[in-house]
């Protein structure tokens, strides 16, 4: 299974959820024969009950970045 | 026009993103996966019917710095295949082939790249992908064509070949036609270099 990111860590927030660290990349052709590749790291707090990484792709998806 | 495959009467070109081509296909892709962004490929081909999948599938041709982000630097190529009817897709990745040459192979063909498939999270895949894959060749033309039965079907600069391999068998063999030198055409060269790269210097000896 090909994920578009990845998780480097997670640990328990009390009273909220899990705070998952990932990392997220995506390339573009801006112009012809011009890429760009962004790659950022960055943390989310996952609501207890949600499944990581379902969570994860939706907000990516939402967001633009997937 | 980039590249053209023939596979029986079966026939597919690979348009560069920026062609009016690639959009009009786009624009047919968009209406089954809305989520699909031109500007993440830098190829798009037209639909074509594939044999195993039994469905129109659009290949579009992923940066290969996102392939190697995401899988590692052993992937030389990757493409999302995009299958129209079952609103399915998933990810096609080339890397050098290291195996034994099947039986069934010509005695001058020379096997390059293998290409797996692989689902991806979230999104709906065909439900055959992991019972085939494909082998990417090359060598000569007059027994190549005689050991498959195929038309003479050669490109000006160059021809190579694809084998689609279900479960073991033989189930196609795609022509890949290159009348001038593009950024497909050269599939010997990048296996050189892929090789060197990846410290496979004693495949070149093959």
């Amino acid at each position: 299974m090909i994920k578009p990111f990845e998780i480097i860590g997670t640990r328990p927030v009390e009273g909220l959820g899990t705070g998952v660290t990932y990392k997220v990349w995506r390339t573009e052709f801006s112009k012809p024969g011009h890429s760009q590749t962004l790659e950022c790291e960055t943390f989310i707090i996952v609501p207890d009950g949600e499944n990581i990484e379902e969570y994860l792709f939706e907000v990516l998806s939402k967001s633009g970045w997937i | 026009m980039s590249e053209v495959y023939f596979s029986g009467s079966n026939s597919r070109t690979m348009f560069d993103r920026e062609t009016d081509a690639a959009a009009e296909v786009f624009v047919g892709l968009l209406k089954v996966f809305p989520w699909a962004r031109l500007e993440d490929y830098f190829s798009v081909s037209s639909p074509v019917y594939h044999e195993v999948l039994r469905d129109q599938v659009v290949t579009c041709c992923l940066p290969t710095t996102w392939t190697r982000r995401a899988i590692g630097p052993e992937c030389i190529l990757g493409t999302r295949k995009f299958c129209l009817e079952g609103a399915t897709s998933f990810l096609r990745l080339y890397k050098i082939f290291e195996k034994a040459k099947p039986e069934w192979m010509p005695q001058s063909a020379q096997i390059l790249f293998e290409g797996t498939n692989h689902a991806e999270l979230m999104r709906p895949a065909p439900t055959s992908i992991d019972g085939f894959s494909d082998l990417y060749f090359k060598g000569n033309a007059d027994e190549i064509e005689a050991a498959f039965d195929l038309p003479q079907k050669r490109g000006a600069y160059e021809t190579f070949y694809g084998a689609t391999v279900v479960n073991g068998q033989l189930a196609r063999i795609k022509q890949y036609v290159y009348d001038t030198q593009g950024g497909f055409s050269d599939w010997d060269v990048v296996w050189m270099m892929a090789c060197k790269h990846q410290s496979k210097q004693h495949l070149l000896g093959a």
